[in-house]
């Protein structure tokens, strides 16, 4: 474990943070308001601890290992969400713990808020909120990848150890290419979503950052009612569509561009995804319609984009704490499975859930047949042994991170399922949960106990657990070469 | 031909059910109620039949194989529930659909009841159930069971102690001492209620739905004898029925009581009794609900109840913080040793998890790296590993599927939650832990339905069921 290796890769994270740092503080500077000092507090902040980190370390070689790799990564998240709150606390609009938890569920993409009252924040703070989203979405690591190209072989470790899904695929030999890419079409997308959302008349700070939230999965608004605000089917309809094509491997998209349409068609985690979302949709809507008294417009409406949203999001267009049980369950279950892998979304994956089902069913054929060697296929290409074996586990601890962050809610005296809620919604990235922090409420009425456990979930939820995991370990910081 | 196996074999699940009925015929007649006539009638259909049953299987092969062991298994537990409602419905108590229910839910050891103020006789009747159907699985547990789903962790269970193994003479040895050890653990414990005051019925009573782990009761009737001695025999009834009834034997063949102590599942039962109890109690002692003595006492009681899925509660729990509710939720899912009458996802299967789950944590450092994990001293092939995550994954598909079909019902999601886990793990009374309790019969018929099905799904950890489905589905197919 090279540490200065690792500081120097820090320093330069800082460093750069401080200048992204600049573009809120273009928007404070062109509105008028205060909160430019607060920002220019949080730069120097960036730029001196970004100087220190990158002084003290020394990029002896370009070599950097898995541990290394994971270190940056880990390391870099939390350093970055830290740099974060700055601008919340300096300009006093937040305090210490709830700049760090609005930072934290900026940046991985949670958008559960603390604020109570958004209209009261400058435009430049709000801004900044869905900025992080915007930053966190894609992966700060990626982003940095692809403005800031790295050389040496180790970097893909960095790249690795903050994407998401089951098994790291690479549709680009050259990693700085792919990052690039990957970066294209999200600042595509983005740009996509701003000019429709200015079309279908939003001004042009509500369009930025709204488009930023969507494309980002995040659900950060900059109304406290979020979505119910504009109560509009045709945002609605728009915000749908795009949280949807939020939620898909953007890998995939680049390879459809290559390749061709057919390329969607033949990828299991896709079919899967539409699959989910079809279904979850129909169900909702027949169950709106029996349970609230919706007709088939209003309930395919609200059901669509609640499906979509709870998904990836957390968006919110209607309150659904009162909706009829099976639907709540159906959307607990959503926020469980979250979109696919390599996509802005949170959650368990598509992919795993596939995989998941695929090899029980397997198994049970396997009782059929005891001499076949039983393989399950993605994609038409055949899914090996420690790979499913991996997908079984990430299931499992994913489920026993629910429940224990769950028990320490519940001993903090939230109701058994509200906690449970939260729980699964934070780890799943996805913001709203149900009753104390339910659709119409936000996170504020929580102790700071339970914050603090949150920021911890959220952070694990979106790094995937094991590269924050893997750095508690002991033997992770020694300082020996090889092994 | 293996459908005179399978005649062979349910003839004998009757016999077994038919002298269950005998006794609580000859106790209506020996009190002198009606109801002896009513058992009577259903114990000599029953065993007529069993025997008929019994009499063309017997040119049968003795090799089962798991999926006629699977067919098997969901047989039995069909037949045992028909025969076992018959005096219900006989009696008049309840229709014939709630019978049914009532009896499922008896044989599984779950321990719901719609059953308001029953005679004695059907008091008794009841509990046998329970006590019947926890015997029936403990045999299924060391003869089919490891045929069918033994690559699911069973297989490691046999492994470290005695084993299993395809001869019969062996298998018909693990029969007989498992069933000992749980005739032996019923007697003990009789006797031992009824030395701290319990009327002679009441304690045969209540030894019958501890040690099967069913829990379904009439505590009324006992409530003032309900002192803290019978609260601790209690306790060390469901401690004694969560473990490994395989040891039992093992000790017992082995005369020695020490290798008792050294088992995993033990040790790690222990290890969760102790954490989650001290939990608990410490929780109850902070939020003034009891003073430092009862708060050890509920707390240790309650989280032995959940975890060895009887369910029993102690007084009234329905003021309790979310917290103490949602710990003992919690062992639901987890259940006790392997080879036990208790549901969940058993401890043995928690274990390989949990060291399954480090060590890939240190794959993720080394990605090449090669990791075994061992457990009792022999190492886990890979493939049981991955079947055991496929079955945890299962079970949790099952539960969430179970839940999300009981919600349609109108309950809450929590209620459904807790419902469909209270089923699946047989744990039943369980659900006095929600707002929901004792309102079955105002569930509608599909889903009482659904639940017995939950629970006959755990009993045959869900795995078997799935073979006799695609065995089904591969049937149909080919009759197309």
């Amino acid at each position: 474990m090279d540490l200065r290796l690792v500081s120097y890769f820090l320093g330069k994270i800082s460093f750069a943070f401080g200048f992204v740092l600049l573009i809120p503080s273009g928007i404070a500077f062109l509105h008028n308001e205060t909160s430019i000092s607060a920002f220019f507090i949080s730069m120097a902040a960036c730029w001196i601890l970004g100087g220190i980190l990158y002084r003290t370390g020394k990029l002896e070689t370009e070599q950097l290992s898995v541990r290394e790799g994971i270190a940056i990564t880990g390391c870099g998240w939390i350093i970055v969400t830290l740099l974060g709150m700055l601008p919340f606390v300096a300009g006093g609009y937040l305090g210490p713990l709830d700049s760090v938890f609005e930072s934290i569920s900026g940046f991985t993409g949670t958008g559960a808020t603390v604020i109570d009252h958004l209209e009261n924040l400058p435009q430049s703070i709000l801004f900044w909120r869905t900025m992080t989203h915007w930053l966190g979405g894609l992966g700060i690591i990626v982003i940095f990848l692809a403005i800031l190209p790295q050389s040496g072989h180790g970097t893909v470790h960095m790249y690795n150890a903050e994407m998401n899904g089951p098994a790291p695929e690479r549709v680009l030999p050259r990693l700085r290419e792919m990052a690039w890419v990957l970066f294209l079409i999200y600042c595509g997308f983005t740009l996509m979503a701003t000019v429709v959302y200015l079309l279908l008349g939003m001004d042009f700070m509500e369009a930025i950052n709204h488009s930023f939230s969507t494309i980002a999965t995040g659900g950060f608004s900059t109304y406290d009612n979020n979505a119910i605000h504009f109560n509009n089917p045709v945002i609605e309809g728009w915000m749908t569509f795009f949280m949807i094509i939020s939620g898909v491997n953007f890998g995939l998209y680049y390879r459809a561009y290559k390749d061709g349409i057919r390329v969607f068609w033949k990828n299991s985690e896709f079919k899967g995804y539409v699959t989910v979302l079809l279904t979850a949709t129909a169900l909702i809507t027949l169950n709106l319609m029996s349970g609230m008294d919706y007709d088939l417009g209003k309930s395919l409406r609200y059901a669509s984009f609640q499906t979509a949203s709870i998904a990836t999001t957390g968006f919110v267009s209607d309150d659904f704490d009162i909706w009829p049980s099976f639907s709540k369950y159906l959307l607990l279950l959503l926020m469980i499975c979250g979109g696919c892998s390599g996509s802005t979304a949170g959650g368990l994956k598509i992919s795993r859930l596939v995989m998941l089902l695929k090899l029980s069913y397997a198994t049970v054929w396997q009782q059929f047949h005891p001499q076949m060697v039983s393989s399950i296929k993605m994609n038409g290409v055949e899914v090996n042994e420690t790979t499913t074996n991996r997908v079984c586990l990430f299931f499992f601890i994913y489920m026993m991170f629910i429940v224990f962050w769950a028990l320490l809610l519940t001993a903090d005296g939230i109701s058994m399922f509200d906690a449970i809620g939260i729980s699964i919604s934070t780890m799943g990235s996805v913001g709203p949960g149900f009753g104390i922090v339910g659709a119409t409420c936000t996170y504020s009425g929580l102790s700071d106990f339970s914050k603090s456990i949150l920021c911890f979930s959220m952070l694990l939820g979106r790094l995937e657990m094991f590269t924050l995991l893997v750095m508690l370990s002991p033997g992770f910081w020694k300082n020996k070469k090889g092994w | 031909m293996k459908q005179q196996l399978l005649l062979y074999l349910s003839g004998a699940i009757l016999i077994y059910l038919g002298s269950g009925l005998l006794f609580p015929a000859v106790f209506a007649f020996a009190t002198g109620s009606d109801d002896w006539f009513v058992f009577s009638k259903a114990a000599i259909l029953i065993l007529c039949i069993g025997i008929a049953c019994w009499h063309m299987g017997q040119d049968h092969q003795s090799i089962i194989t798991s999926r006629w062991g699977s067919a098997f298994l969901l047989l039995a537990w069909l037949l045992l529930s028909l025969g076992g409602a018959l005096p219900y419905a006989m009696a008049g108590y309840l229709s014939f659909p709630d019978a049914l229910w009532e009896s499922i839910s008896g044989f599984t050891t779950t321990g719901l009841t719609e059953l308001v103020s029953p005679s004695p006789a059907f008091l008794l009747w009841r509990s046998l159930t329970q006590w019947l159907g926890g015997a029936l699985m403990l045999i299924f547990l060391v003869s089919i069971l490891p045929v069918v789903s033994g690559k699911f962790g069973l297989s490691l269970a046999g492994r470290h102690t005695i084993g299993f193994s395809q001869r019969i003479h062996h298998m018909f040895q693990l029969v007989y001492g498992v069933f000992t050890a749980y005739v032996t653990f019923t007697l003990l414990a009789a006797g031992l209620f009824y030395w701290c005051g319990l009327s002679v019925f009441d304690a045969i009573n209540l030894a019958l739905v501890t040690i099967s782990t069913g829990g379904c009761y009439d505590f009324s009737r006992i409530q003032p004898e309900l002192n803290l001695s019978v609260q601790l025999i209690m306790a060390g009834c469901m401690f004694l029925a969560s473990s490994s009834f395989l040891l039992y034997w093992q000790a017992g063949h082995l005369r020695n009581i020490k290798h008792l102590w050294g088992n995993m599942e033990t040790k790690a039962f222990l290890f969760i009794l102790l954490i989650f109890g001290s939990l608990e109690s410490c929780y109850l002692w902070t939020h003034h609900l009891y003073d430092g003595m009862d708060s050890l006492r509920y707390g240790f009681f309650h989280v032995l109840s959940f975890i060895s899925t009887t369910g029993i509660t102690l007084g009234d729990i329905h003021g309790w913080p979310s917290f103490s509710y949602y710990l003992l939720f919690i062992l639901l899912f987890v259940g006790g040793s392997i080879i036990s009458t208790t549901g969940g996802i058993k401890l043995l299967r928690f274990i390989v998890l949990f060291k399954s789950a480090s060590a890939e944590m240190r794959r993720t450092l080394h990605p090449r790296m090669v990791v075994a994990i061992h457990v009792a001293g022999n190492a886990v092939p890979m493939s049981v590993s991955g079947n055991i995550l496929t079955f945890f994954f299962m079970f949790i598909v099952c539960f969430l599927s179970g839940g999300i079909l009981i919600s349609l019902s109108g309950l809450s999601v929590m209620d459904s939650l807790a419902l469909s886990i209270a089923c699946l793990a047989s744990t039943g009374p369980a659900v006095e832990i929600t707002e929901f309790a004792g309102g079955f019969a105002s569930l509608p018929g599909w889903t009482k339905g659904l639940c017995a099905f939950l629970m006959i799904l755990g009993r045959m950890e869900i795995f078997a069921f799935l073979v006799v489905l695609q065995g089904m589905f591969r049937v149909s197919l080919r009759n197309w």
